[in-house]
């Protein structure tokens, strides 16, 4: 064949995928905003246009903008696979098939890069940090708290990799432990840490089976345990009531929902197996209800008003806020939890054990801390977040 | 916007792509302006307000065409037009590129403290305003017609393929294109593979390269290992020759799938046996527009010894200077001087003749390359350090760092870091080892030789695949995203 047929043929396949892509990827964005109810797209608009601080005409396209890529983004936490990484995912695939045949241990040159553990499953790397910036938002939490006589917790959001027993690959500095550390030392002599990194230290391999493969979440029965020390440290500090039935895991049944695929989804549906996220459901009677806080101005409008059975799949969702009410829990005292995504599974469980709680999450939440605080008057602030928040934004209102 | 992104694969391309044959087919003029604006909107949409610069640019070297075109007669009248357009070209650059440089090394050695302003530098300025002094000194040469329309003049200098990256495209080479191109689908499928080639040379061998070069750099000197100084400084080797060459590739690939032929820019540099035999395949547009441009005019070489010495000394310095604002840059163009000046003067590429020499040869010449990509690869840092208002030092890290290279440091041999490293990329040094010779042109004439069918057969489809094989994988790192530098942002 003569070479100018071979070109012709190669630029006949090349401009066919670019063109095909064309269509696939400009159709994405509007199929992800319209396929979605079109008023909570409005609503988002007129948030960000309201709360933005850049006021000029580039700042209010550029609100505009970031709200319906916000939406776009957001949206799909709802379901287990956004449509616009459905669009990509064959490309995806390639890539990961190509890291997959070549052995790579590092799979993502980001600042947090992701890292195939030796023992196959996937965990984020965190690079150094030295806390100082996290610490003193925090510390300025506490001492606006302390003012008002509101206690706070620090409760550690576990890494997959282990801190008594590391699988990073060979030449791979993970800081996260150290990181931790830092923090730790940091805030020790003014906030009351529970490290919960300490349960599987003579036995490291219960650990990892206590997280997703393929993402770098804790499962529920790990946040359940979580949730156990947290109760306890209460009841013994705050005589806080821990009733015997929440103390067992025998008194839920777990069932499975959806896919906990955070970092495997970024490689495509070749290179691990999906697992199914975990939840829990009680045995016993329960009544709640749920509700997006109406103090709190929602950058998107979830629908999540909601009264009857305890149901983890609505609560575990990482809403930027949320109430619950439990008329039936035995302390009738109220608990604000801050955290990022390794909080909704404690959230939820703290929801039995307490009448009112309210959350904020890290990444979402778009309002003022010190204004719910002073209107929801909690009996206690937990914060239960991973060290891969290295600034905590959230709290430098507090600084201030 | 960079040819390696989704915007530019999945959306500008294919738009530019689908009016300029299907709608504007046509009309020469319309497929022109089109080009000329979607330049401009390429160029916008990551430098919104330079865009201005450019078109005063533009505009300028238009007027300063027609009035070197209407006064080429009268030689004082022509020379005062080129010191005119020379002074708002290279002012220019000046301001945007070298002010801050300039006035830190003002603050440097006289000690005082002028505040130093920070001056974002537009991308591409130094190729584009090459193409402008080349427009308007090839009319004055004869080369070229000047061009009424400024919006011709837009197109040659503003024409996106070769904008931001090189080559720098002399008006001599185009002029003629502009209104009397060919467009044919030969021209349009060349492009295409050339393109092809160019995006996997980019995504897969250079920016692989550049994860292992910038780890490499930015470790103090006392956490680099010898082996992990090595595999650094070859990768940066590989990753500037593979980035550069396959942005070149991907501009020429580009031109060609519009009917422009643009010429070579990389000749394989890495099979050269001397300094000299290096720049005649290291980006040809740049030397040879040196050549052209400031060698010839500074008398060449038909001047006496030490005027040779001093014209080699201006051009290699300025060779230098273009590549950054920063003393490491014309360091590493003296670097070369010295060594160009010393192969010519004991006439090194015509002694050693003997096949058994070549390798000592070779790697001499490597050695001085490689050296002087760790210098550049300083400067760089610098530059970006710089930018981000932070301060380096760029010949202590080069000195630091080719201390460590050569074993002077105290620096261990071997850490675990070079083991993640060379675990991780391991093919891909076999792949930039390979690429480097003239592999792929070498096969390309055997398999064109083969006479049976069944033979032919398994050949041309081989040679389909792979291309499709390689452009499926490249574009599937550009959707995959994450470590994608452009490192041309100080040229």
């Amino acid at each position: 064949m003569h070479n100018a047929i071979k070109k012709k043929i190669v630029a006949v396949a090349a401009v066919t995928i670019l063109a095909f892509q064309f269509v696939v990827q400009s159709c994405s964005p509007v199929y992800s905003c319209f396929s979605q109810n079109p008023k909570q797209l409005f609503y988002a608009i007129c948030f960000h246009l309201k709360h933005d601080s850049d006021k000029s005409f580039c700042g209010k396209i550029n609100s505009v903008v970031a709200s319906i890529q916000g939406y776009v983004s957001l949206k799909p936490l709802s379901s287990a696979v956004n449509f616009e990484k459905d669009v990509n995912m064959c490309w995806i695939d390639v890539y990961a098939l190509c890291a997959k045949y070549q052995g790579l241990y590092r799979l993502h040159h980001t600042k947090d890069c992701i890292v195939r553990l030796l023992n196959g499953s996937l965990s984020v790397c965190s690079d150094y940090s030295d806390m100082v910036s996290a610490s003193q938002n925090l510390l300025s939490c506490e001492e606006f708290l302390n003012e008002r006589g509101i206690s706070m917790l620090y409760v550690i959001a576990p890494h997959k990799n282990y801190k008594y027993h590391p699988l990073t690959p060979r030449g791979i500095i993970d800081y996260e432990t150290g990181n931790m550390n830092r923090l730790v030392s940091q805030i020790k002599d003014r906030i009351d840490v529970i490290d919960n990194r300490e349960l599987y230290k003579n036995n490291p391999e219960e650990h990892y089976k206590l997280f997703y493969i393929g993402d770098s979440h804790w499962k529920i029965q790990y946040a359940f345990l979580a949730y156990c020390q947290i109760m306890q440290y209460l009841e013994e500090r705050y005589s806080i009531e821990f009733e015997n039935k929440l103390k067992s895991i025998e008194n839920f049944s777990v069932y499975s929902s959806g896919v906990s695929d955070d970092l495997s989804e970024l490689y495509g549906r070749f290179y691990l197996p999906k697992e199914s996220t975990l939840y829990l459901k009680p045995k016993f009677f329960t009544n709640i209800k749920i509700f997006s806080s109406n103090n709190v101005n929602l950058p998107f409008i979830y629908d999540v008003d909601y009264t009857g059975d305890f149901d983890m799949t609505i609560l575990c969702k990482l809403y930027p806020t949320l109430k619950v009410v439990n008329p039936e829990a035995v302390n009738k005292k109220k608990l604000m939890v801050i955290g990022d995504s390794f909080s909704p599974p404690v959230m939820s469980l703290l929801c039995l054990s307490f009448e009112q709680v309210e959350f904020h999450a890290f990444n979402y939440y778009r309002d003022s801390l010190i204004k719910n605080i002073e209107e929801f008057q909690p009996d206690c602030v937990l914060c239960i977040f991973s060290s891969r928040q290295t600034e905590l934004p959230i709290f430098k209102e507090f600084s201030k | 916007m960079i040819f390696s992104s989704e915007i530019f694969l999945f959306l500008f391309l294919p738009i530019v792509l689908f009016v300029y044959y299907c709608i504007l087919f046509k009309s020469r003029t319309l497929q022109n302006l089109f080009l000329l604006i979607m330049s401009l909107v390429f160029y916008a949409y990551g430098e919104p307000w330079f865009v201005f610069v450019m078109m005063l640019s533009i505009m300028c070297n238009w007027a300063f065409g027609l009035l070197i075109d209407k006064f080429r007669e009268n030689k004082r009248a022509a020379i005062a037009i080129i010191v005119a357009m020379l002074g708002v070209n290279l002012g220019i650059l000046a301001y945007f590129k070298y002010w801050m440089f300039i006035l830190g090394n003002i603050n440097y050695f006289t000690g005082s403290y002028i505040p130093i302003p920070k001056i974002m530098l537009p991308i591409g300025i130094s190729f584009f305003t090459f193409q402008a002094i080349s427009y308007v000194i090839d009319i004055y040469r004869g080369k070229g017609q000047a061009q009424k329309n400024p919006l011709n003049v837009g197109l040659y200098i503003a024409f996106f393929p070769q904008l931001i990256a090189g080559p720098i495209v002399r008006y001599e080479t185009i002029a003629d294109q502009i209104h009397n191109r060919k467009s044919t689908f030969d021209d349009f499928s060349d492009g295409v593979c050339r393109f092809i080639v160019g995006l996997g040379k980019k995504m897969l061998i250079a920016n692989s390269m550049g994860v292992v070069a910038d780890a490499a750099f930015k470790l103090p000197a006392g956490e680099l290992s010898v082996t992990m100084a090595w595999l650094g400084a070859l990768a940066y080797t590989f990753q500037i020759y593979y980035d550069f060459s396959g942005y070149s590739d991907m501009a020429i690939g580009l031109g060609r799938m519009f009917g422009f032929h643009f010429l070579e820019n990389f000749n394989y540099p890495y099979v050269s046996t001397s300094i000299t035999e290096f720049w005649r395949r290291w980006h040809m547009s740049l030397s040879s527009f040196f050549r052209d441009y400031v060698y010839i005019p500074l008398g060449g070489n038909r001047v006496s010894k030490p005027r040779l010495i001093l014209n080699l000394f201006v051009v290699w310095a300025l060779t230098g200077l273009w590549h950054g604002a920063d003393w490491a840059f014309v360091l590493w163009g003296l670097l070369f001087f010295v060594f160009l000046v010393f192969e010519k003067s004991v006439g090194f590429e015509k002694r050693l003749t003997s096949p058994w020499f070549v390798p000592l040869k070779y790697v001499y010449a490597m050695l001085i390359v490689v050296v002087g990509w760790v210098l550049f690869k300083a400067g760089f840092d610098a530059n970006q350090a710089v930018m981000q208002g932070e301060t380096a030092n760029s010949l202590a890290l080069t000195g630091s760092y080719l201390q460590t290279m050569f074993g002077m440091s105290g620096a261990p041999l071997f850490d675990d870091l070079a083991y993640f490293h060379w675990h991780e990329t391991r093919y891909f040094y076999l792949f930039a080892v390979l690429f480097s010779f003239p592999l792929v042109p070498w096969l390309v004439s055997k398999g064109d030789q083969i006479k049976n069918p069944v033979g032919q057969f398994v050949y041309s489809s081989a040679y389909v695949l792979l291309f499709c094989f390689v452009f499926i994988i490249a574009v599937a790192y550009v959707v995959k995203g994450g470590y994608n530098p452009f490192i041309y942002f100080n040229f």
